[in-house]
């Protein structure tokens, strides 16, 4: 990555279509979707189950499921196609380049090998490094990420340590070999509340110390609102808005965007019920190619009503 | 882990003991005289009775039982009726050639399931999958004695690659001559384990914590070994386990048809010429054999899977 330009985006994802086979017919699962990452930006991809966020942040890393692939699109890293050459591009950025954190690390940690193997065993094989200096470093990056007493916990399994350890491990592994870009796959979905803030906090932190990018994928607004300075919303497949935090958070222009706000449960009106936005996202294989939010809200009409209208 | 091994081994003795004393009743329940079947039809009456008392076999049945359990205690296993010699002496020549047959078809059965498995789970649906479920139904469908005749006929007969049958007398020799029996033994277990692990491969490479694997930037062959493999093996031991049953009748099967002077042989030729105490001992290695194994394989899982080791 020699041929940075001071200006050049950290990442540039234009146009990426990506298509799902599901039992033997494609479906676009993504469609003409762009956004850029900037260094030392947080950029949150915002958006229901369904909506296609997940595999957008997975084709960025080429690890899609064996039934996805890219259809279209360009994802600049640093100036590379991160599609180009036959997928090998993915390889040499894959840890010192750009690494994941994933949702759950009950099942994303490997389930019998010690936790300090798993953050070091990348950046081991690339060094070379003895049993004993990847330890050390392990113990490090442990203590960095405010795991207490890490030389205890070492040598631990993942099934050893709770919810929140397990998610500071992965953070661990995925910044052990300083990447530039961090893409998170929801990861304080499966932490309790507490523990989300404490998370939230240390990805702001590497953020700052690192001056990596962020891209975070969730469907939490009050995560986004917290961490990340620009923001997409992807419904469907489709991106309905973006721009700086403040700006779509503040002044959605999109009804979904609207909904979606209007969803967030609120401490400051207590004794509310709760609200949702009526309907789900259709399955792929269930919805037309041009599916909007429009199109669902027609169908919901008569339960649609109140979100919309107390916005 | 103490606790578990006393309850284990007291299970075994139990087991043991059940096994003995079926034996026993199934042997003296079975037609035939064995000092009539040792001194022929024209040997006079008063001749076969002095041989029935000089075996202790004209006492009362429950006596006998009671020596028979004694001696066993004892650690004494009687002496054949037809080869006049101690049996344990008899085992010492015979077990050691079983073992290694047994070992033999174990390596065997996993040196051809666990790289077929891997490179099936790797390129997913397609040919070779259908090839592999298609090589494992057949052989499956196809009894002991048959798939030995066939692999005499083919590697024996016509290629000349491996003896038909026979021991030969040095160690180079014996491996060489065990390696038809061992493959056809291995070919019975062959089947389920590789479904097995087709199967669990499969789910491992589909899971997270092999795409975290790749996230890192490691090898994908260091990801295929230390994540994949190692998590997707763990229920191929479960498999050999209950396989153990299929080991031991699969050897007795086999060392008749190759002329392997092993246990099975000694057991086949003990039932044959009504020579109780080698059919009651024979059976009891045997038993011996299952259960030991039983054993290892749920050892083998605290060494596999770190989450065992607490149960």
């Amino acid at each position: 990555m020699s041929v940075v330009s001071g200006r050049q985006p950290l990442l540039k994802v234009e146009g990426l279509c990506v298509d799902v086979s599901i039992q033997g017919r494609d479906y676009a699962a993504l469609k003409d979707v762009s956004f850029t990452v900037q260094r030392a930006e947080a950029h949150g991809l915002v958006g229901e189950s369904g909506s296609g966020k997940s595999l957008a942040l997975r084709s960025l890393m080429g690890l899609l499921p064996s039934n996805a692939r890219v259809s279209g699109g360009s994802a600049f890293f640093n100036g590379t196609d991160l599609f180009a050459n036959n997928g090998r591009n993915f390889r040499k950025v894959r840890g010192t380049g750009i690494s994941m954190v994933f949702q759950e690390p009950a099942v994303a940690l490997n389930p019998i090998a010690r936790v300090g193997t798993q953050i070091t065993d990348g950046i081991a094989q690339r060094k070379g490094w003895s049993r004993k200096q990847a330890r050390e470093y392990a113990i490090h990056m442990m203590g960095l990420v405010g795991i207490p007493s890490p030389e205890l916990r070492v040598d631990a399994y993942p099934f050893q340590l709770s919810g929140g350890m397990r998610q500071r491990v992965m953070i661990a592994a995925s910044v052990a070999c300083e990447p530039e870009l961090i893409l998170c796959d929801e990861p304080t979905t499966a932490l309790d509340v507490t523990v989300q803030a404490q998370v939230l906090a240390l990805f702001d932190g590497l953020r700052a110390e690192l001056n990596a990018g962020i891209l975070y994928v969730t469907h939490d607004l009050a995560v986004v609102s917290e961490l990340c300075s620009s923001i997409s919303v992807l419904y469907a497949g489709r991106l309905v808005e973006s721009g700086s935090a403040a700006e779509v958070l503040g002044n959605p222009r999109e009804d979904y965007t609207r909904a979606l706000l209007a969803a967030t449960p609120s401490i400051d009106e207590p004794g509310q019920r709760l609200r949702s936005i009526p309907g789900t996202t259709p399955a792929l294989r269930d919805r037309p190619a041009d599916y909007s939010f429009a199109m669902r809200i027609a169908d919901h009409a008569p339960d649609s009503h109140s979100i919309l209208e107390e916005h | 882990m103490t606790r578990f091994l006393v309850r284990r081994l007291g299970l075994l003795a139990l087991v043991v003991w059940g096994v003995v004393t079926a034996t026993f009743i199934l042997v003296h329940a079975t037609p035939g005289d064995p000092a009539r079947a040792t001194l022929g039809d024209k040997a006079s009456e008063s001749a076969v009775q002095a041989l029935r008392a000089e075996w202790g076999l004209d006492q009362p049945l429950g006596v006998q039982y009671w020596h028979f359990l004694m001696d066993l205690v004892g650690g004494n296993l009687g002496t054949s009726f037809q080869y006049r010699s101690p049996i344990v002496s008899l085992l010492a020549e015979r077990l050691p050639t079983t073992l290694l047959l047994m070992l033999m078809a174990v390596t065997f059965a996993v040196v051809i399931s666990l790289p077929l498995a891997t490179w099936v789970a790797v390129r997913g649906r397609g040919g070779a999958d259908i090839g592999v479920r298609i090589f494992g139904a057949v052989v499956q469908g196809t009894p002991a004695f048959l798939t030995g005749t066939l692999l005499v006929i083919i590697f024996g007969l016509k290629l000349r690659w491996f003896p038909v049958g026979g021991y030969g007398s040095t160690t180079a020799e014996h491996l060489y001559s065990l390696v038809l029996p061992a493959l056809t033994i291995a070919l019975g277990i062959v089947p389920m384990l590789l479904n097995s692990l087709r199967a669990s491969l499969t789910d491992a490479l589909q899971s997270d914590f092999v795409a975290f694997g790749h996230s890192k930037g490691l090898r994908p062959a260091t990801v295929l070994a230390a994540y994949a493999i190692r998590n997707g093996s763990i229920s191929g031991v479960t498999i050999l386990g209950i396989q153990a049953g299929a080991l031991a009748g699969g050897a007795l099967v086999v060392e008749k048809v190759f002329a392997i002077p092993g246990m099975g042989s000694l057991m086949l030729a003990g039932i044959l010429g009504r020579d109780f105490p080698v059919v009651q001992a024979t059976t009891l290695v045997f038993a011996g054999i299952v259960v030991v194994v039983y054993l290892v394989t749920d050892l083998s899982y605290a060494l596999l899977d770190p989450r065992a080791r607490l149960a």
